[in-house]
């Protein structure tokens, strides 16, 4: 029964955001499959959580019945939403170019790839059907929330230590940091309202899951992008192959493999929207961005990188590169203004105060280079800089959006490591690796994009302007 | 295109190899070159447990404390004579935790120790500059392997040997694909590398696919007349040394997997607990979870460890437990009610006086209280 239990609780959140994109999705995308079931699995896992925020706030107590029912009640109505749409769905402009048309090379490396990717996926999977919840801060702040909310059935609030002293601990609990987000803890909620049973191993199964449906929606994104099969697989397991992403699944129960997952997968909906305007892209962008926020306290950070790109899609190069500066000088000032004990994103300005410490600087460099973390990204990512640069209009023009958001993520994640207290969190490599790993999807799809122009083209070449263009 | 990339990485793995050999070869002393010492009659004394020593291989029976120790070279050697140490050691299904051990000094009585990472004993090419202590003159070094009373342990070698090219790979190989559990850091970092290793995996491979984009380069220079550049061949090359690499990562991950296996296959959830690596944290909380009475009793958790206060703290929940974080302090005396239970997980500041029945919360400061369960791990004690 347990394995028929898990797999409810596994299907659920794969059908109930895969459904809704299946009604939305274009019929002739190409990747159609991965885009749905990739986009649609982190959909669902990021909704539920919210469903059963919703239901709480609703006073209505969490258990399977109550939010499995709402859940089965959304993927109904998304198949209702499917029979009424028929065979209406807007067509792709995208030429597919389908694995059977593959020449038998291509179709050996692309089958030798995914078989990497499958050994990966079940060594990962089998550590966390085994190993019991294991890291440091998943048993400091995360899964005491999970613990507690299940028992209750409830969303019960956690408070800050001074709080719950003050309170005498009446009606309320404490942990570590009471106020993280609830995302996660509801995700390990879920599952263990379905198996009917708290069990610190398979309650962590969502991460596997999470990480198998980022490389997924990579893939889809890719392929939609106007990305042949091959390059798309390749950059796909790249992605999935990263030790540091890897050792989030084989070690569930941190929220960074989740906040990287949805950024990564806001960034590529997000330029899918702006080469191709499709409302899909635009809904999915704006979902994730949001979830970021949502995840995990730096999250908003990275949710507010979407404003600069959203900027430059609408507003001439000129104008946005000026609201960019102005933007900037506000936050200066703002910085100067404010209050020092305000908090934002989970701390206080204080902490963040700017003041250059280099040796923050050092273990960046070692994290991203020198050790293995992220495999080669690091020196793939020194490449791709020359690269798109020298490719005329790559960076200025076509994947200017993505650019421009990854850049503000770049450029925040190397303030916060090199100008803020947190340089400490780089020094001793307790913060710069997991924080990498938030932007590392990201960086690598539009390592991927570049790469595929260069080798589909045949060199250093203009870009095209969309990529319409790249594919009529 | 693709033979020329093959031929492009092979070419690549040569540069590397005669580059590490030529270049960065251990320092080894001047003077002759000394021989190798291995496991045999002549070199090897068993020091505890039994066995007798030859020339193929040593069974060593741990003695009654589980404990089997040989002693390699018993007279002085110059430590920069041999840059490497080979060690075979057969797999056992209980592992065994396995030590070198040697003296240095004038008066030779700093003894060193090198505790050996788990399943890299059957086949392990250590190169000793990395070792600390491993300089100027030393001796009695030692094998020790610390295992359950009574159990066989097949040596089949234990040597050092002077510096050789195949012996360096040999080392390079060993430290990649080398394998230490998952740890605490875990989550933080990979570096990739265990505490001797030579060589950051990456750096090596990035100067593999260095290499191999010269031996394309060079290829294409030779045959210039046959061959064109092509960006497909460079994106192979890069590709190949990803997946090399990842390969290694593979390994160590299935390494791992077979451990957790080990460990936890075929348990309950409570199961697991009880045999995790918090096992004596565990059994100690799972004691008092049913002398936690009424459900709602507030339960404060004190260590001086984090580590153990957190997760102490963790396995408590549901209960309403509170724990000061990594930062934070106890409360004060007067935030606590009478019925709060105080969980003192060892290491603690705080001391509990049965005679007296008070807990010293401070040096200043004591107040009423009542042992509910206490062991080696901690104490349990209800606020009067």
């Amino acid at each position: 029964m347990e394995a028929l239990y898990t797999t409810i609780a596994l299907a659920l959140p794969v059908l109930l955001g895969g459904l809704w994109l299946n009604a939305f999705i274009p019929a002739q995308s190409a990747g159609r499959t991965a885009l749905v079931w990739g986009n649609g699995t982190l959909v669902g896992l990021l909704l539920i959580p919210q469903l059963m925020l919703g239901l709480d706030a609703l006073d209505i107590p969490l258990t399977f019945r109550s939010t499995g029912s709402l859940v089965g009640i959304l993927i109904a109505l998304a198949l209702v939403v499917q029979l009424f749409k028929g065979k209406r769905s807007l067509l792709s402009h995208t030429p597919v170019l389908y694995y059977s048309a593959l020449p038998a090379s291509h179709k050996a490396l692309f089958l030798f790839l995914l078989l990497l990717i499958v050994l990966r996926m079940t060594t990962l999977g089998l550590e966390v059907l085994w190993r019991p919840l294991f890291p440091w801060d998943a048993t400091m702040h995360w899964a005491t929330k999970a613990r507690v909310w299940y028992e209750y059935n409830s969303i019960v609030p956690f408070v800050l230590n001074w709080e719950w002293l003050e309170l005498g601990g009446k009606g309320v609990f404490t942990d570590a940091h009471a106020d993280y987000p609830a995302t996660i803890p509801l995700l390990q909620v879920w599952m263990s309202l379905t198996l009917g049973q708290w069990n610190p191993s398979l309650m962590n199964l969502p991460w596997l899951l999470c990480l198998i449906a980022l490389g997924t929606a990579f893939y889809g994104q890719l392929r939609v992008s106007g990305v042949g099969p091959v390059i798309a697989m390749a950059f796909g397991y790249l992605l999935l192959s990263m030790p540091l992403l890897n050792i989030h699944v084989a070690l569930a129960g941190y929220a960074d493999l989740f906040l990287g997952a949805a950024y990564c997968a806001g960034l590529m909906a997000g330029h899918g929207w702006a080469k191709t305007r499709q409302p899909w892209q635009a809904v999915l962008a704006l979902f994730f961005a949001i979830s970021c926020a949502f995840i995990k306290a730096e999250g908003l950070v990275w949710s507010l990188t979407f404003i600069p790109a959203l900027a430059v899609t609408y507003m001439a190069r000129r104008e946005a590169a000026k609201l960019y500066v102005l933007f900037t000088l506000v936050l200066v000032l703002l910085w100067l203004l404010v209050p020092q004990d305000l908090v934002v994103a989970g701390h206080t300005v204080e902490t963040l105060s700017p003041e250059f410490r280099p040796h923050g600087l050092l273990g960046i460099v070692q994290s991203i280079w020198l050790h293995d973390n992220l495999h080669l990204l690091g020196y793939l990512l020194l490449a791709s800089i020359p690269l798109g640069i020298m490719m005329p209009g790559a960076m200025t023009r076509t994947y200017l959006e993505i650019t421009v958001a990854l850049g503000t993520a770049v450029i925040a994640f190397m303030f916060l490591f090199l100008f803020t207290g947190f340089g400490v969190a780089a020094s001793d490599f307790t913060g710069v690796g997991r924080l990498s790993i938030q932007l590392a999807p990201g960086l690598l799809y539009l390592i991927a994009l570049l790469c595929n122009e260069l080798l589909t083209r045949g060199g250093v070449k203009a870009a095209p302007r969309t990529a319409a263009q790249l594919t009529n | 295109m693709l033979r020329i990339t093959v031929l492009s990485l092979l070419l690549g793995a040569l540069a590397l190899m005669a580059g590490l050999t030529l270049f960065f070869s251990p320092p080894s002393a001047t003077g002759p070159p000394a021989h190798s010492i291995t496991l045999s009659s002549a070199n090897t004394k068993v020091i505890l447990g039994a066995g007798t020593p030859g020339n193929a291989e040593l069974q060593l029976v741990l003695n009654d404390a589980g404990l089997g120790v040989i002693t390699l070279a018993e007279k002085q050697i110059a430590a920069p004579d041999y840059p490497f140490l080979h060690l075979d050691i057969e797999e056992a299904s209980n592992k065994p935790l396995v030590l070198i051990s040697w003296n240095t000094g004038p008066k030779k009585d700093v003894r060193h120790t090198y505790i050996l990472p788990n399943q890299t004993r059957e086949w392990l090419w250590l190169a000793t500059n990395e070792l600390q202590g491993w300089t100027d003159n030393i001796d009695a070094l030692s094998l020790v392997i610390v295992g359950q009373a009574g159990e066989t342990v097949r040596i089949r070698d234990f040597g050092i040997y002077p510096t050789a090219p195949s012996r360096q790979l040999q080392a390079i190989y060993s430290d990649l694909v080398g394998y230490v559990s998952w740890h605490r850091g875990s989550m933080n970092t990979h570096t990739g590398v265990t505490p001797v290793s030579s060589f950051y995996r990456t750096t090596l491979i990035v100067a593999y696919l260095t290499l191999s984009l010269l031996a394309y380069g060079l290829l294409l220079l030779a045959l210039r007349s046959t061959v064109k550049f092509s960006w497909q061949v460079v994106a192979l090359i890069f590709l190949a040394c990803w997946i090399s690499l990842d390969l290694f990562w593979q390994n160590r991950l299935l390494h791992q997997v077979a451990d957790t296996y080990r460990t936890f296959s075929g348990k309950t959830a409570q199961e697991k607990l009880t045999v995790g690596p918090d096992a004596q944290l565990y059994n100690f909380v799972a004691q008092v979870i049913p002398l936690v009475q009424p459900k709602d009793t507030r339960i404060f958790v004190s260590s001086s460890d984090t580590y153990l206060g957190q997760r102490g703290a963790y396995y408590l929940y549901p209960f309403n437990v509170f724990w000061p974080g990594p930062r934070g302090e106890f409360p004060p005396d007067y935030l606590l009610h009478s019925g709060d239970l105080i969980v003192l997980i060892n290491p603690t500041t705080m001391r509990f006086n049965a005679a007296t029945n008070t807990l010293a919360t401070s040096p200043n400061t004591a107040l009423g209280a009542e042992l509910v369960f206490g062991d080696p791990t901690g104490k349990v004690v209800r606020v009067k």
